[in-house]
C-alpha cells in the first residue's frame, strides 16, 4: 500500500450530501473528508452513486442539500468563473478517458494549457510541458498519434497525462481500471501511486476494483445506499465480519 | 397525438432557448477564432464537391426538362432568364440547404452526441472551457457564414450546367447565355436569396448542436439524434423559405 507523508489539512470536505434524480435518491447524507496528500478510494456497487459523487465535487452536477467544500471553497456557491478557477487545481480522470477524438495526443494535452495561461509560468514551453507529462506516464512516443490509434490502457495513461499537465492539487479518478485487463489495471494502479509520490497530489479514487483500491489507497470508504457505510484501511475492511463489507471483499 | 404535440412544443421551446443562449454568448469573449476557422473549413470546403456536383446536375436537369415546353411555345430564348431566376431565387438556396441539412446538420449532431456519450463535453468543462462557446458558437457561426458562400457557388455551377445544355441543344454561346441571365437578374432576386441562406445555415447548425448537446440514451441515441436533426432542420429550411418569400414579396414586389 502507498505510504503517505505530509497529510495535513482537508482538501475536500463533504457533510450530509443529498442528491436525487426524480424519485431516485442517489446520495442520502454522504459525509467525507480527503486530507492533503492522501489517497482515498470510494468503493460501491454499480449504480450506487460513486460517479455522481465525484461529478458533484467537480461541479458538473449540482447538489440538492448538504455542504461540499473543495480547497476551502463551497462548490455549490461558486459562480461559473470561480468554479473554472478551482477546476485548475482539481484534475479529473474520466472512466472512458474522454480524450478529444478530433485532436492528436499532443493537442489533447495542449488543450487545457491553452485555457490556463497562468499555469504556464516558470518559463517552460508548452511543448516541454506536454512532453514532460507524457513522459511521466511512459507514452512520449504517442505524441502525434490520434486517440483512435491507442489501446484502452494507453488512452487512460494519456488522459492521466492531460490531467497532470495543469499540476493539480487533487485528482479525482472515476473507475481508473474499469474496462481494462487485470495486468493493465495493475499498471494503472501503480502509475497512480507514482503520480501521487511525484506530484504530491491528493486523490479520490472511485472504483469497485479491490486490487486497485489495495494498491493505491490509504483509506477506503464503502458507499452503500447513498451513505458512507464503513471506512478503514484495506486490512481492516478485509477482516471485517460485516455482511455488506464481506460482499465487497468476496468472502 | 397529444403526447406528440407536447413533445413538439417542448422541442420548439428548447431550440428557441438554445438560440437565445447563442446570441447571448456569441458577443462576449473568449472568442474561439481558431476553432471557428477550422469549422468554416470543414463545413465549407468539405461540402464543395457535393454541393457543386448537385448544382451542376440540377442545372442540366432543369434545362433539359423545361426546354421542350419552351420550344413548343417558341420561347426558348427565355430559357436563360427563366432558369437563372429559378436557380438564384429558389432552387439554389433550398437544394444547397437541404444537402447541408443532411451532411452538415447530421455531422454536427452525431459528433456532439458522441462527445457527450464519451464524456468529452464534461472533460472540456472540467478543463475550464465553456463547451457551448467552443462547440456550439463556432459551429453555428461557421455554418451561418459558409452556407451563403455555398449557395453562390451552387448557383454559378448550376447555371454553368444549364449553359452547357443550351450550347449543346440550341447552339447558345456561354457568353450569350450568361449575358441573358444577368440581364434579367437584379438585386431583388439575389439579396433575399443570400439573406435567407444565412438563416438556413443558422437553423441547420443550431438544430444539429441542440440535438447533439441534449442527446441521451448512449450510443443508440447518437444515430437517432443525427436522424432527428436532419428531419427538423429540413422542415425548418422549408418554413424559413416560406417566410422569406412572404417577406421578400413585401420589399421587392416579386
Amino acid at each position: 500500500m502507498n505510504s503517505q507523508k505530509n497529510i495535513s489539512q482537508p482538501v475536500i470536505e463533504i457533510n450530509d450530501l443529498h442528491k436525487s434524480f426524480g424519485t431516485n435518491h442517489v446520495l442520502r447524507g454522504f459525509n467525507f473528508t480527503l486530507m492533503d496528500g492522501e489517497n482515498v478510494a470510494v468503493l460501491g456497487k454499480s449504480g450506487s452513486g460513486k460517479s455522481v459523487l465525484i461529478k458533484c465535487i467537480i461541479g458538473l452536477i449540482s447538489i440538492d442539500s448538504g455542504t461540499l467544500n473543495v480547497l476551502g471553497q463551497s462548490v455549490p456557491d461558486l459562480s461559473q468563473k470561480e468554479l473554472d478557477i478551482i477546476r485548475r487545481d482539481v484534475g479529473f480522470l474520466f472512466q472512458g478517458a474522454a480524450l478529444y477524438d478530433s485532436m492528436s495526443v499532443k493537442e489533447n494535452l495542449e488543450f487545457p494549457l491553452r485555457r490556463h495561461h497562468e499555469k504556464m509560468n516558470g518559463g517552460i514551453s508548452m511543448k516541454k510541458r506536454v512532453e514532460e507529462a507524457l513522459d511521466s506516464v511512459g507514452l512520449l512516443h504517442t505524441l502525434h498519434l490520434m486517440p483512435s490509434e491507442l489501446s484502452g490502457g494507453m488512452k487512460k495513461r494519456v488522459a492521466l497525462a492531460r490531467t497532470l499537465i495543469l499540476q493539480p492539487k487533487i485528482i479525482l479518478y472515476d473507475e481508473p481500471t474499469g474496462g481494462l485487463d487485470p495486468i493493465t489495471g495493475r499498471e494503472i494502479s501503480h502509475l497512480i501511486n507514482e503520480v501521487q509520490s511525484r506530484y504530491k497530489t491528493a486523490a479520490l479514487i472511485i472504483t469497485h476494483d479491490l486490487v486497485c483500491a489495495k494498491i493505491t489507497t490509504n483509506r477506503i470508504v464503502i458507499l452503500s445506499e447513498g451513505k458512507n457505510y464503513k471506512e478503514g484501511n484495506y486490512e481492516e475492511l478485509d477482516q471485517s465480519k460485516d455482511s455488506i463489507v464481506e460482499e465487497f471483499f468476496r468472502k | 397525438m397529444l403526447k406528440g404535440l407536447k413533445k413538439f412544443f417542448i422541442t420548439t421551446g428548447e431550440i428557441t432557448e438554445f438560440s437565445i443562449r447563442y446570441f447571448r454568448e456569441v458577443l462576449f469573449p473568449p472568442y474561439e477564432f481558431q476553432e471557428l476557422l477550422k469549422q468554416s473549413f470543414l463545413i465549407g470546403n468539405k461540402s464543395i464537391a457535393l454541393v457543386g456536383s448537385t448544382g451542376f446536375i440540377m442545372g442540366i436537369v432543369l434545362t433539359l426538362q423545361t426546354r421542350p415546353t419552351l420550344v413548343e411555345f417558341g420561347a426558348e430564348s427565355w430559357m436563360p432568364s427563366m432558369v437563372g431566376i429559378a436557380i438564384v431565387r429558389e432552387i439554389g438556396p433550398v437544394i444547397t440547404a437541404l444537402i447541408c441539412a443532411g451532411k452538415v446538420g447530421s455531422g454536427i449532431s452525431a459528433e456532439l452526441a458522441s462527445m457527450k456519450v464519451t464524456e468529452q463535453i464534461d472533460a472540456m468543462e472540467v478543463s475550464g472551457t465553456n463547451p457551448f462557446k467552443y462547440l456550439v458558437i463556432t459551429r453555428v457561426t461557421a455554418a451561418t457564414i459558409m452556407l451563403p458562400v455555398l449557395v453562390i457557388l451552387a448557383d454559378l455551377i448550376s447555371l454553368g450546367g444549364s449553359a452547357l445544355v443550351e450550347y449543346a441543344k440550341g447552339g447558345v454561346t456561354l457568353q450569350l447565355y450568361f449575358n441573358k441571365v444577368f440581364d434579367y437578374l437584379n438585386f431583388g432576386d439575389l439579396i433575399p436569396s443570400i439573406i435567407k441562406s444565412f438563416f438556413f445555415g443558422f437553423a441547420i447548425a443550431i438544430v444539429g448542436c441542440y440535438k447533439g448537446f441534449t442527446s441521451s440514451k448512449g450510443t443508440e441515441g447518437v444515430g437517432r439524434t443525427a436522424n432527428e436533426a436532419v428531419v427538423i432542420s429540413s422542415m425548418l429550411v422549408f418554413i424559413i423559405d416560406f417566410i422569406a418569400v412572404l417577406v421578400s414579396d413585401i420589399f421587392y414586389d416579386l
